[in-house]
């Protein structure tokens, strides 16, 4: 069932929401709403590409884990990717702050996809029961794999030199940077591109996934080769964008969940439309967060802010969904 | 013989549950696999599928190929199978679940379209298909594996029949045969020892996961072996056989 009556209005619908985002962000900024001014555009298109390459990596990964997991409670975040390569890059710039300055010759990348990833199989495994996925014991590993890790990135952080402390824990809570790393974003939007293309070639095998295991390896679908896959890539996608913008909250829930009311279950629509309203949806953030005043000369967040969106609609599939699912 | 198996066991962590099943069939017959409860007609079944997981021995020889070493893919072309209870984690409609037999093999829209008539979907086919009932999934995850198979391929499905209703059942019966008769093998798991007796070519039978008979039909299917072999009086009545299943109550003495 979807929102709309064809598919090409709903695809419109999504390229308008999408445009109007990047429009909003260009205009909002610390000094208010205006067209940006030649010194300052720059800031604003380093948030835009920031948002962008986190927001679609979180849209994508999130669509990617449904699949996946055959459940739709699935995301990022709520299953502790987010969190576990929260703490790998924690220990990394930890490490790094020793003198261990290799860990992050990369930005990062490879210890956020190295975390997202044990992430994902310590949670997967703790949610299997009779060895099948159970989704509600999924949730829960989910839950308590988040927990450990953010408490872990806490005591980390803590060890951290004073002087680089306060960057550190502004990261974890989630931030647009306005002068992004060039090495993360550039790896971020490669990773981005390839799997994109490697999903949009393989959605009708990710349809095929969403049948019993029995019945989409009879479909022709190499199954265990095809879950290794998007055990790595959603991974890698998840730890690209805490690497951006630090662990940031149910963008990688709501996109997909979105995108499917738009335009229907087939994943050839989904990996598509999943990132564009996953980009669209933290600019958004970005710029509701700049509208929202505060006392003093402070800034929301942007994690508070997709948490404060994405946790009630989370609560409503959670509940629409009954705990159906694997 | 089309479908040659050799020596196949097949394992559920440490049980064993089909231990050395050694038989074989023809193209253009159907094949009912009948047995008690967990007697490793749906192992069996899924071995020869290729769709099990677990430890495995033996060969499943199809046309002159190997099923057990061939790519997924290959796998796909040769056999189509259907699951004892179909799972769709997605909201898709009906054609959607139908058109998943061209997620990975082309398949054009004339196979789509055919396989829609064969199982009579149409009327179902727009509509959501978590909102179906029991026996209308039913058929159109028949219809799916309809699409996916080819006239002379091996058809396996593992107890198409439940939760469809006496019309329902007789129209899939119907569609079975025409495959059959087009030079197809259906390896079926019943249940219903009458339909089997119906509808089936051979019987093969499992008990404790050895194969304990395997046949023609009428050899296979006697009153007095089946009598021996599930604890159930049978009788054929006009040439029907039928189980008596209603209990019968013995005075107890004192």
């Amino acid at each position: 069932m979807t929102l709309t009556r064809s598919r090409t209005a709903a695809w419109l619908l999504i390229i308008a929401v999408a445009a109007l985002a990047i429009v909003l962000r260009l205009m909002l900024g610390a000094r208010g709403w205006a067209w940006p001014t030649p010194d300052i555009v720059d800031l604003r298109l380093g948030a835009l590409a920031s948002a962008t390459v986190a927001g679609a990596s979180l849209g994508l990964s999130g669509v990617l884990l449904q699949a996946l997991l055959r459940n739709p409670l699935a995301s990022p975040f709520v299953l502790g990717l987010s969190s576990g390569a929260g703490l790998a890059v924690s220990v990394g710039a930890l490490a790094a702050s020793w003198g261990a300055a290799w860990v992050m010759a990369d930005g990062g990348m490879v210890a956020a996809t190295v975390g997202s990833a044990l992430a994902l199989i310590v949670v997967v495994a703790a949610g299997r029961r009779h060895g099948a996925i159970d989704p509600v014991t999924l949730l829960l590993a989910g839950v308590v794999v988040a927990s450990v890790a953010g408490a872990l990135t806490i005591l980390v952080q803590y060890l951290m030199p004073p002087s680089s402390r306060g960057d550190l824990m502004a990261w974890a809570m989630g931030r647009i940077p306005e002068l992004p790393e060039r090495v993360p974003l550039v790896v971020g939007a490669a990773l981005l591109a390839a799997v994109s293309w490697w999903s949009v070639a393989r959605a009708r095998w990710l349809d095929a996934a969403c049948t019993a295991d029995d019945e989409a390896m009879s479909l022709g679908v190499d199954l265990p080769a095809l879950r290794w896959r998007l055990v790595v890539l959603s991974g890698a996608l998840a730890g690209s964008s805490v690497v951006l913008c630090g662990p940031i909250a149910f963008v990688g829930f709501v996109a997909p969940h979105v995108a499917r009311l738009m335009l229907g279950a087939g994943h050839r629509g989904l990996v598509v439309a999943s990132p564009v309203l996953g980009a669209a949806l933290l600019i958004s953030a970005d710029a509701l967060r700049l509208a929202v005043p505060l006392p003093g000369a402070g800034k929301l967040p942007v994690a508070v802010v997709t948490a404060i969106l994405g946790g009630p609609i989370f609560l409503w599939v959670l509940r629409r969904q009954g705990g159906r699912g694997a | 013989m089309s479908l040659v198996i050799d020596a196949l066991s097949v394992w559920h962590g440490t049980r064993e549950a089909v231990r050395g099943v050694t038989v074989s069939a023809a193209a253009g017959r159907i094949v009912a696999v009948i047995g008690r409860n967990g007697s490793g007609k749906s192992s069996l079944v899924r071995a020869i599928a290729g769709v099990h997981s677990g430890r495995r021995l033996g060969s499943v020889v199809w046309r002159g190929r190997e099923l057990t070493s061939c790519t997924a893919t290959d796998r796909a072309r040769a056999v189509a199978y259907v699951a004892q209870r179909p799972l769709v984690a997605a909201d898709f409609t009906a054609r959607e679940v139908i058109g998943l037999a061209g997620a990975v093999l082309p398949r054009s829209t004339e196979h789509i379209e055919r396989a829609i008539d064969a199982l009579a979907v149409r009327e179902l086919v727009d509509r959501p298909f978590s909102a179906l009932s029991g026996g209308e999934q039913q058929r159109v995850v028949l219809a799916r594996a309809f699409a996916q198979h080819d006239l002379g391929g091996l058809l396996i499905l593992d107890e198409p029949f439940n939760a469809m209703d006496l019309a329902e059942q007789h129209r899939v019966a119907g569609a079975l045969q025409c495959l059959a008769s087009a030079g197809s093998l259906v390896l079926v798991v019943l249940h219903d020892l009458a339909l089997a007796d119906a509808l089936a070519h051979e019987v093969w039978w499992m008990e404790a996961g050895r194969l304990r008979a395997s046949g023609l039909r009428e050899s296979v299917l006697s009153e007095a072996a089946l009598g021996a072999g599930f604890g159930v009086t049978f009788e054929r009545v006009a040439g029907t056989l039928r189980p008596i299943v209603a209990p019968r109550c013995e005075p107890t003495a004192g």
